[in-house]
């Protein structure tokens, strides 16, 4: 019976993020198609990626260099090592978001835990956090990635996930904790106190359950943010290193004069997909942020 | 007599005001300065005084949600006044809390029944059976019906949300409670039925109150005992006989000036009082508050009587 009852009343309440959500991405159609956009896109790049053999964008074959779009099969043409463009965006794209998704999760998690602590103790714990990151906050990241990347040995995607982490946790931390922070003056905050509840419990029982719907949205928003980061990167030729490729990698061949204006089908491609993706992804995360700016808790 | 389960000795809170390029401590705020009170079992202890008076901050104390600067805090001829004491003997057990704000003390995302057994879990854990009874008891006590179990705190109206928040205060069976203006965001007619309830369950549970309030015909109603705070400090404590029909500290008199009345005929008198008891107390500042506008300490007057007179009036 009281199971039962649980099982109901939770389709109330769970359902009140999700039902809000669901009206904003009703009333906003740019939203909802980006959210299409984005859910297929990352079906046919997942699953079309697990059908290229690694031979095929590893191997070069230069007499099927830079062969025009229709040629031999090659549906939008091949780059300078003769690989088939489609096959590489498929894997390239792969890459980059799971680089991005990694990114994301571990910059998340690391700052969501940070920020909800630092703001919830105050104090001395706050004054020595705060000023760790906002010396991080002055450093030229960018130019310190690059040069990490150069002089790290045995250097792989792992190594480029970590490196970007390192950095990229700052602005999730420093918004939960302003979220916390005022989340934590509120009195169920002290009636959990007083009920001897254990700080911890408090923490990431109590308070972050009140903050989803903005972890959410931040979540979103970093991912589309770090998917340009890497690009990036690889563009710049800092990126994932040879052989795994990047939506960068395949961008960096605009940087021939010749290439960029003679074969455009070696690079343009990459680029749209870059710009659909990560537009699609900061739509659907407005919208996300618009549920989480509204007071969903009366 | 009944027994003493509460005493205050010498408490101090000052918050440090920081300032200067090296931040340091360059004065305090006293929120509250010196306040001594004792509560007995099952009587209810009336806290007035205008904003920022510190009666709230005292109340925090005596939950533990806020530390002390300096005093003693005796439960039941015990001192606890460190938290690690306090949570040693489960303090909080024995002493909750009733807040203000009756929606922002719950929970969004918990639901009633979560909300209720919290307390129960941490201090008195049972079996989910016993526990599931227990929270259905509570919700009897404060009259909600049980089907609102499983319901999340928005769906409530204000007093039903207040009477939540009492039932949360009772789970762990405690003997005293810190009411903080527990009815001041309510309706007035909301008020009334959430008072006589809280004054039930204390004839039937034996419970003690520290009542906090700036509304004196609420506290009339339910107070033994007042203690009337102006600047952190007390400036007159007796029981309610002694501070409504015989007040003599000037704040006290100017606070009771304030109740307004609604009788219409002497609307012209009334007004007149007042303003004459605003004259005496801008006239006759400096006689009861020393140089630094701080008020004097206590003087005794009857056996339960104490104000915080000056000198020269004692002898009168």
């Amino acid at each position: 019976m009281r199971k039962k009852l649980k099982i109901k009343e939770n389709v109330g309440n769970g359902g009140l993020l999700k039902r809000t959500m669901i009206r904003e991405f009703k009333k906003d159609s740019l939203a909802r198609y980006s959210l299409y956009t984005l859910i297929g896109i990352l079906l046919v790049v997942f699953i079309g990626a697990l059908f290229i053999p690694r031979a095929s964008y590893v191997d070069v074959n230069i007499i099927d260099q830079y062969l025009a779009p229709m040629t031999d099969g090659h549906i939008l043409g091949t780059d300078n090592g003769g690989h088939d463009i489609i096959a590489m965006l498929l894997v390239s794209a792969r890459n980059s978001l799971v680089i991005a998704l990694a990114v994301t999760f571990i910059t998340f998690v690391f700052g969501t835990i940070l920020g909800t602590i630092t703001a919830y103790y105050g104090g001395k714990v706050d004054m020595i956090i705060m000023r760790m990151t906002d010396f991080i906050m002055i450093l030229p990241v960018l130019m310190i990635i690059i040069v990490l990347v150069t002089i790290v040995p045995k250097y792989n995607a792992g190594t480029l996930i970590i490196l970007m982490s390192a950095f990229y946790w700052i602005g999730t931390m420093r918004l939960v904790r302003s979220r916390v922070l005022t989340e934590s003056q509120r009195d169920y905050v002290k009636a959990s106190k007083t009920s001897g509840t254990s700080d911890i419990k408090i923490m990431f029982r109590e308070i972050l359950p009140n903050i989803t719907s903005l972890l959410i949205a931040e979540a979103t928003l970093s991912f589309a943010g770090n998917i340009g980061l890497e690009t990036g990167l690889s563009f710049l030729g800092f990126g994932l290193p040879a052989g795994t490729p990047s939506l960068g990698t395949m961008i960096n061949e605009a940087t021939n004069p010749e290439t960029m204006t003679a074969m455009p089908w070696t690079w343009v491609p990459a680029a749209i997909v870059i710009l659909i993706v990560v537009l699609s992804i900061i739509f659907v995360g407005q919208a996300l942020r618009r549920v989480a700016d509204q007071r969903q808790s009366v | 007599m009944a027994d003493e389960i509460l005493r205050l000795e010498g408490l101090k809170v000052h918050y440090p005001i920081r300032s200067g390029f090296w931040n340091r401590v360059t004065d305090n705020v006293k929120a509250v300065d010196g306040v001594d009170l004792n509560l007995k079992q099952g009587e209810t202890l009336g806290l007035v005084g205008e904003s920022g008076s510190g009666k709230s901050t005292l109340g925090k104390v005596i939950v533990g949600l806020e530390d002390m600067t300096e005093g003693d805090l005796i439960y039941q001829n015990e001192d606890l006044n460190s938290a690690a004491e306090r949570r040693r003997v489960k303090y909080n057990k024995d002493v909750q809390m009733i807040f203000q704000d009756s929606l922002s003390s719950l929970n969004p995302r918990k639901t009633i029944y979560e909300i209720i057994a919290e307390p129960i879990r941490n201090f008195d854990p049972m079996d989910p059976v016993d526990e599931d009874k227990r929270v259905r008891e509570l919700l009897d006590i404060v009259g909600l019906p049980q089907r609102t179990v499983f319901q999340y705190p928005f769906q409530f109206s204000g007093g039903q949300r207040q009477r939540i928040g009492i039932a949360r205060a009772l789970a762990t069976n405690p003997r005293l409670i810190v009411a903080d203006e527990p009815v001041s965001a309510l309706d007035l007619s909301v008020q009334a039925q959430v008072l006589n309830f809280m004054k039930k369950i204390q004839k039937e549970l034996g419970i003690s109150y520290l009542f906090i309030s700036h509304d004196l015909g609420v506290v009339r109603h339910m107070t033994d005992n007042i203690a009337v705070m102006h600047h952190g400090r007390l400036v007159e404590k007796g029981t309610r006989e002694d501070i409504f029909e015989n007040p003599q500290h000037i704040y006290t008199k100017r606070l009771l000036a304030a109740i307004p009345s609604v009788n219409v005929s002497e609307r012209a008198e009334n007004r007149a009082r007042r303003k004459q008891i605003e004259q005496e107390f801008d006239d006759r500042f400096n006689e009861f508050y020393d140089g630094e506008g701080m008020p004097l300490p206590l003087v005794q007057l009857s056996e339960t009587h104490y104000a915080a007179l000056p000198k020269q009036s004692e002898k009168e």
